[in-house]
């Protein structure tokens, strides 16, 4: 159960930070997004990909790269998860990921965030206590 | 049709479709098949690959961590899994699927779906090949989970 709770913990969080940093960080240089990704073909040439990655300074880029370290540690912590709980426990509890996106937008990052969102953290947060309840 | 190609002949070239649809927040006409074909590609790839790494680490697969000592053991015994290898194909394939995906549908429809359609393909693929069992009670919390996912996605959100 110990086991469960810290691999869920680091899962959840580390998911979270994770995304963060890496969208902090792809906003900086500003691609791929999804509204530039008319890249993909681009990305999957390894000469284009190379002067992609030149162009674009994202060696240096210290955000992209802490949030992929941050993503491996968010790996790490799921696998302790389904290591001793089940696909259909861990997966849904993923969505405790919407819960703290919208309390860092909306403390954190001090952006508008509209009841109707508010609306829907609430039942997710009721989907996951009857989950955790669940057999 | 042939008024609309005679239209581009005297020169008002139509409009690019992605960023008709992107206008109207509807799907590109033409572009309907592709996005079908890599919407389920995505909901395919992210449900087996969880199912992939549940299998990777269960029975004598498993790894132990007991202090943080033993991490850098259990992630080299991870790392060199052959289905966990293939659970991490399978994510990077549902990344670009999902950029395409996104690229041609609007996120609040695609977002929440993505999700309903994932949840409900993982159980049933947890149930026929990992041979779990999940309770009527289970499903009932997965579909509240939905709703509320769901309403999340109507929102636009930043994600």
């Amino acid at each position: 159960m110990a086991y469960f709770a810290i691999g869920m913990a680091i899962a959840i969080i580390g998911s979270v930070v994770g995304d963060f940093l890496i969208k902090e960080g792809t906003m900086k240089v500003g691609g791929p997004t999804a509204d530039s990704f008319g890249g993909i073909q681009k990305l999957l040439n390894p000469r284009t990909l190379f002067q992609y990655l030149q162009q674009s300074g994202i060696t240096h880029n210290w955000k992209l790269w802490l949030g992929i370290a941050v993503l491996a540690v968010h790996f790490g912590g799921y696998l302790l998860a389904m290591r001793v709980a089940a696909v259909t426990m861990v997966v849904p509890l993923m969505a405790s990921t919407y819960i703290l996106e919208t309390i860092l937008a909306q403390y954190i990052l001090r952006e508008r965030v509209t009841l109707l969102r508010w609306v829907g953290v609430s039942v997710v947060v009721v989907g996951l206590v009857g989950l955790i309840n669940t057999r | 049709m042939a008024n609309r190609r005679n239209q581009s002949d005297n020169g008002h070239s139509p409009a690019d479709p992605i960023e008709e649809a992107q206008r109207t927040g509807g799907i590109p006409r033409g572009k309907r098949r592709n996005f079908i074909i890599s919407f389920i590609l995505v909901v395919i790839t992210a449900s087996s690959a969880d199912v992939l790494i549940k299998y990777s680490v269960s029975g004598d697969r498993a790894f132990t961590v007991n202090s943080l000592s033993d991490i850098p053991d259990a992630a080299l015994h991870m790392l060199t899994n052959v289905w966990l290898i293939l659970a991490i194909v399978l994510i990077l394939i549902q990344f670009v699927t999902f950029a395409q995906a996104l690229r041609l549908g609007p996120l609040s429809f695609v977002v929440p779906m993505r999700g309903a359609c994932t949840y409900v393909a993982t159980a049933l693929l947890a149930q026929a090949f990992l041979g779990e069992e999940v309770t009527l009670e289970r499903w009932g919390a997965i579909v509240v989970i939905l709703v509320g996912v769901t309403i999340i996605g109507l929102t636009g959100g930043e994600d």
